[in-house]
């Protein structure tokens, strides 16, 4: 029969990213890059105090400006949009209502107070300071601790105090263990606050349409469906009447699965003008009004054998939210308690933690979300075991793993880890860094004085949640995603999926899916996202979810299918269904390649109907929704090799390893892509970013001359490797990755770095490790004045 | 980010340029290469009436060797006096410094003459500047004169420029045999700044003694100074390690050193000192050949 | 922002308590102050051009001076607002007679807010040291001055004598 090129299998290799062309030549549309007739631009005030009573707000000569068609303040909006919606659900949560424009009281530098619309960007900004604001100033409360106590300023008068709420999970075991063991370790771990820092700045175009009564909202957001639903409740429009696309998102790190109050504020005056609205937010805005990430500080015990075995661990959390509960604000160190044994089988564990509203923007997910704090907990726990008892790090991680017969291992916080094997991808690390070789050289550095540190993480995190009971039960989505596989009449494949990639690359890996199963080649597959007018209910790409879940929807639907393919060309071919396989661009026996029909006729059956096929639905399409049954955990270990300058504190990497385990790959060069940024953000936090606020609430770090994202030069040069424990949690056995590379980095950068200085007695130091600050440390520990 | 509105001039000769700043007055401003002023106009943490945009007065663009000095013109970018031979050959420490600001893009965009009219205190020319003692030409359209680098930084922002002057040219030495220089900074993690920034220059006679030592220091304190102290304790010694480092330790004597969130005033003055010890040590090493 | 340091001025301390008391004479040396008005019991406001070179902003302004102990202390209370930001702060003023000389000693802390606040902060610390220098300065020239006598006040002039005070001690002419 036909004779149709050999199409190869592409899941596993290296398939260059199909998205790279479009972005690396400036081609691709973003938010800011669209226009439409008769647009007006939004610009916003914002707040330059951390606290104060908001007294008169004169918009009059901001009005009188030439090209401006409006200014609104909180008493314009008040019962007209907002309050911003939260699902967030706890016991005895303290819930404050977040309007879109500040009224009578701001809470952070950079809370929107007023807003202008004019018919050009620049009038709009230029409009901006001609509005007058008294403002009454009010003591901030800026540390999280502090802010705890009684008789710190408060935020909500209302509440009497600023603890949003306090959480403790009580283990009568874990005070058994404690009483009983030989030693405990103790450590204070402050988690500073970081800016999650997408490329784009967040950015929303609304445009009503008057005659259907229908609103349009582009929005660089992670979460389009979540974003329709939320805004058709807010707006009480029918879900039909509202279109939510994220067009080109350039990152979002979790900052932006999240409903902020310009995606209701945009909308509405949309709404209210009959214009489009444009809003883009400028970098300073981004960095003092898009969440924060991390903000915590925690104190943390853990009680062991001398032989290095733990028994039990417990810690303290104080969670920095900030003013406002955005969408996850009080879930995220839900997270960390759960997971601070990290992949140590720790028998007894409790907590207690306390959310605390501060006078700064809120925190939320930022890449990673709770699992990073999670993992530097036992990671540099790990480290102090070893410190306190004299033993190898390695020794003690070895002694306390999760073995991998132990799988599934129901864990002591409740859940349920699917698959690991945490020798192995340490045993690797090891060998790659040649781990007991550099051992014996940094004992000889020591002797010249040099400080050579090795820091090792073997972490563990979740991802793909997860079945939907996990996520907060007011949130308008579950844990589940959705894929429509359509073939098309000309024999090309269009994939839409419910999943909101913004730079994970799955326009690639799913067309790779699409091509391995359908024998379809890889051009002739479309993968559609972030439309919520073109997608099926979908729910979005955050928490390394979107291979896990996305792709497995695209998989049952892609069984659909092919049962159908099958059936058909069971008719053309005359053999049963069972006996099919497709690829190569064909359907053939089993067995017998050779014995083919192409697939396109198996196409042109469906579609033209000519064939004498009898009760023959037309088209090739399935949709499918996956709820999975379980949360997936990737691990890994992650090796830092660091010389600090002990004149200065200046740390210089020497090398970097890190072996990643998330299941299968479906294309390892994406694998390594995101185990790029993860490390990139990772070694930030540990080295060079935080976000400064002062004690009166000024974010002082709050522009880029101040913020330091590593730049490529200050990221050490990656050696990477992975192993593969596939999970049986889905059928692809993938688990995610988008978060890994930052979870394992941080704790193995700080380890390294306390590792060199170990000998002249330092313990810790707080992130990010600034060589001031390390300096400092060993001045202390020297005894000298610090 | 959006600046204030503001009229834009774009002469094409010195003198075009000079006219205007003469006739504008306070309410004009020179934009080079427009790295330092360009953010500060939008964040609005400055407005002008008129931006009088130089960079197309090409007049003010080269590098030669003149009157066994090396000239260059005040548009030139820091990227062609990290690269130009002549000044890589003949002058390494201000190449050396050149090649440390900022990045390349800044460096491709980027103006001496500019970075020397802003005065930014972490700015990293002033070290290299006051080092090699190099001469800055001005010209208003009164005239032209010359002012001696040390003369140059006044305060924090603040330059010996009068109203009305545009830097044209700046001079600075051929390194004769028997000196060398080198240029090393902390670079702040995010800007790029010097939180400190060292140029040590020194000239060692037949007998290897330091016949003349110059050390310019950026990122310290609130401008660009001379470390005459430090200076002095070298003259006329044979620099062993031990000189070095005492005469480092005065590298911060009597200056105010500043604090921010990247280096306190302490630790600044600390590292000031061990950058003082270790450029000292390297141009040494250099001048030994 | 903490700032702390002494100062001193070839007066005696009766001259220098009456210039630190006087508005007029005191709004001649703060750098781009402009008049200020009296608005209560030892409470004035004005408009000030506050910042270096051609980082300026114009703020509004209030001064109270606060716990008046002539001839030796004095509390001084600032708030100021403009576009680029606000200053809010605090400090103290105490004169010591030296030998017909007077000593002052400042401390003060102030809250710097707003974009100033969050995309200058490596400046600030230099310039708040740039601008008491120069205020010092001025000041002596003022209370120094000879009665009747106006003086200019203007940055070079006043580095000119700052540069000369500096002279003056190295070489101990005090």
């Amino acid at each position: 029969m036909a004779s149709n090129p050999v199409i190869p299998k592409t899941i596993g290799t290296r398939v260059k990213r199909r998205e790279d062309p479009r972005l690396i030549t400036g081609q691709a549309t973003y938010v800011d890059d669209l226009r439409l007739p008769g647009m007006l631009y939004l610009s916003v005030l914002r707040s330059m105090y951390a606290h104060a009573k908001l007294g008169k707000i004169d918009t009059s000569k901001a009005k009188a400006l030439p090209g401006v068609v409006a200014v609104v303040t909180g008493a314009d909006l008040k019962g007209k949009v907002g309050p911003v919606p939260c699902p967030a659900a706890m016991p005895e949560l303290k819930m404050p209502e977040q309007p879109v424009l500040a009224i009578g009281k701001v809470r952070y530098v950079g809370e929107p107070v007023a807003a202008v619309v004019a018919t050009s960007a620049y009038v709009a900004r230029d409009a901006l300071d001609l509005i007058e604001v008294d403002y009454d100033p009010l003591e901030a409360a800026v540390d999280v601790e502090k802010a705890a106590e009684t008789g710190a300023p408060v935020l909500y008068d209302e509440f009497g105090d600023n603890v949003a709420f306090r959480a403790p999970v009580a283990n009568p075991a874990v005070d058994e263990a404690f009483k009983k063991a030989d030693r405990v370790v103790k450590l204070r771990i402050e988690q500073q606050r970081v800016i999650p820092m997408a490329m784009e700045p967040r950015g929303v175009v609304a445009q009503w349409d008057r005659g259907q009564k229908s609103l349009t909202v582009w929005s660089s957001t992670q979460i389009p469906h979540l974003l329709r639903s939320q805004l058709a409740e807010s707006f009480k429009l029918p879900e039909i009447k509202v279109r939510v696309i994220a067009p080109e998102v350039g990152g979002g790190f979790g900052a932006k699965l999240n409903v902020y109050r310009e995606e209701l504020l945009v909308p509405y005056l949309s709404m209210t003008l009959g214009k489009p609205v444009k809003w883009t937010q400028a970098r300073r805005e981004d960095m003092a009004a898009t969440t924060h990430g991390r903000g915590q500080v925690e104190y943390v015990e853990l009680a062991c054998k001398n032989d290095g075995t733990m028994t039990a661990m417990r810690c303290k959390i104080y969670a920095d939210l900030g003013a406002y509960l955005q969408f996850f604000t009080a879930g995220i160190a839900g997270f960390t308690s759960l997971l601070m044994h990290g992949c140590y089988k720790i028998p007894a564990i409790a907590w207690e933690t306390i959310g605390v509203f501060t006078n700064k923007m809120s925190t939320d997910a930022y890449r990673g979300a709770g699992r990073p704090e999670a993992a530097f907990m036992a990671e540099r726990m790990a480290d102090e075991v070893a410190a306190e008892l004299g033993l190898d790090p390695v020794a003690v991680r070895r002694k306390n793993f999760i073995p991998k017969e132990a799988f599934p291992y129901a864990t002591p916080g409740g859940l349920m880890f699917d698959s690991g094997d945490y020798e192995k991808s340490l045993a690797k690390a090891l060998e790659i860094v040649g781990y007991d070789k550099l051992r014996k050289e940094q004992a000889e550095l020591r002797k010249q004085g040099k400080y050579i540190g090795i820091g090792v993480s073997t972490y563990l995190e979740i991802c793909g949640l997860g079945p939907s009971v996990l996520l907060p039960p007011k949130l308008k989505a579950g844990g589940w995603e959705s894929s429509t596989v359509r073939m098309d009449p000309g024999g090309t494949v269009t994939v839409l999926t419910g999943a909101s990639p913004h730079g994970q690359g799955q326009e690639t890996s799913f067309a790779q899916i699409v091509s391995d199963q359908l024998g379809v080649g890889l051009d002739d597959v479309l993968v559609l996202h972030g439309d919520t007018a073109i997608v099926q209910a979908g729910v979005g790409t955050f928490g390394s979810r979107g291979t896990a879940l996305g792709g497995t929807a695209l998989v049952m639907a892609l069984e659909k299918v092919k049962t159908k393919i099958k059936s058909i060309a069971s008719h053309m071919m005359e053999s049963p269904p069972d006996n099919l396989e497709l690829g190569g661009g064909n359907v053939f026996l089993k067995g017998s390649p050779d014995k083919a029909l192409p697939l396109a006729k198996v196409v042109e059956a469906a579609f033209g109907m000519k064939a004498g096929i009898p009760n023959l639905e037309p088209g090739l399409e399935a949709t499918s929704y996956y709820e999975p049954n379980n949360c997936l955990y990737p691990f890994g270990a992650h090796i830092a090799v660091v010389e600090v300058d002990a004149d200065t504190g200046q740390v210089k990497f020497r090398r970097y390893v890190a072996v990643d385990d998330c299941g299968n790959q479906i294309n390892p060069m994406l694998v390594e892509g995101q185990v790029h940024g993860g490390i990139a953000q990772g070694v930030g936090q540990a080295m060079f970013e935080a976000a400064v606020y002062d004690e009166s609430g000024q974010l002082v770090s709050g522009s880029l001359m101040d913020y330091a994202v590593p730049k490529a030069a200050m990221i050490p040069t990656l050696e990477l490797d992975s192993t593969v424990t596939p999970t049986p949690v889905n059928p692809l056995g993938v688990k995610g990755v988008g978060e890994a590379g930052t979870i394992g980095s941080t704790p193995a950068v700080v380890n390294a770095v306390i590792d060199a200085l170990r000998p002249l007695g330092v313990k810790t130091i707080d992130m990010p490790l600034w060589p001031e600050k390390v300096w400092r440390a060993i001045q202390a520990a020297k005894g000298g004045k610090s | 980010m959006i600046p204030a509105p503001f009229e834009y001039h774009a002469p094409t000769s010195l003198d075009d340029a000079l006219k205007l700043l003469g006739s504008l007055g306070d309410g004009a401003k020179l934009l080079a290469g427009g790295h330092s002023l360009l953010p500060a106009l939008k964040l609005r943490l400055q407005s002008v009436d008129h931006l009088i945009d130089i960079g197309r007065v090409a007049s003010l663009r080269y590098v030669r060797e003149q009157d066994g000095k090396i000239a260059i013109g005040a548009l030139s970018t820091h990227r062609a006096i990290e690269s130009t031979a002549l000044v890589r050959d003949k002058c390494p420490l201000l190449a050396e410094c050149a090649a440390q600001i900022g990045d390349v893009q800044v460096r491709n965009r980027g103006t001496i003459g500019g970075s020397l009219s802003h005065a930014d205190p972490a700015a990293d020319y002033p070290a290299a500047i006051l080092a090699l003692e190099a001469e800055i030409d001005a010209a208003s359209a009164k005239g032209k004169r010359t002012i001696a680098a040390a003369d140059f930084f006044v305060d924090m922002l603040t330059t010996a420029l009068k109203p009305g002057e545009i830097v044209t040219e700046v001079r600075v030495p051929v390194l004769a045999k028997g000196t060398g220089g080198t240029y090393l900074k902390v670079p702040q993690p995010a800007s790029g700044f010097a939180v400190v920034g060292v140029a040590a220059l020194v000239t060692l006679d037949g007998s290897g003694q330091v016949s003349r030592a110059r050390i310019g220091i950026t990122g310290a304190a609130v401008k660009g100074y001379r470390a005459l102290d430090a200076e002095k304790a070298l003259a006329g010694k044979k620099p062993d390690a031990a000189v070095v480092k005492s005469a480092a330790a005065l590298a911060t004597k009597g200056v105010e050193t500043t604090g921010d969130i990247w280096a306190s005033s302490e630790y600044r003055a600390h590292l000031t000192q061990v950058y003082a010890e270790r450029a000292i040590t390297a141009a040494l090493t250099r001048a030994r050949g | 922002m903490k700032v702390a340091g002494t100062y001193t001025i070839a007066a005696p301390r009766e001259q220098v308590w009456r210039f630190l008391i006087d508005p007029e004479r005191l709004a001649h040396c703060i750098p781009g102050a402009g008049k200020l008005e009296k608005i209560g019991e030892n409470e004035y406001a004005g408009e000030i051009n506050v910042g270096l070179a051609a980082v300026k902003g114009l703020y509004n302004g209030k001064v109270k001076l606060e716990d008046l102990q002539p001839p030796k202390h004095y509390r001084i209370v600032v708030d100021g607002k403009g576009k680029q930001g606000f200053i809010k702060g605090s400090g103290t003023m105490d004169l010591e007679e030296q030998e017909g000389k007077t000593l002052i000693r400042y401390a003060g802390d102030a809250q710097i807010g707003g974009p100033l606040a969050s995309v200058g902060q490596r400046m600030i610390d230099g310039a708040a040291k740039t601008m008491i220098t120069q205020f010092f300065t001025a000041m002596e020239a003022e209370v120094t001055a000879a009665p009747g006598e106006v003086v200019r006040q203007g940055i070079f002039l006043n580095l000119w004598r700052y540069f000369l005070k500096r002279l003056r001690e190295l070489f101990g002419l005090g």
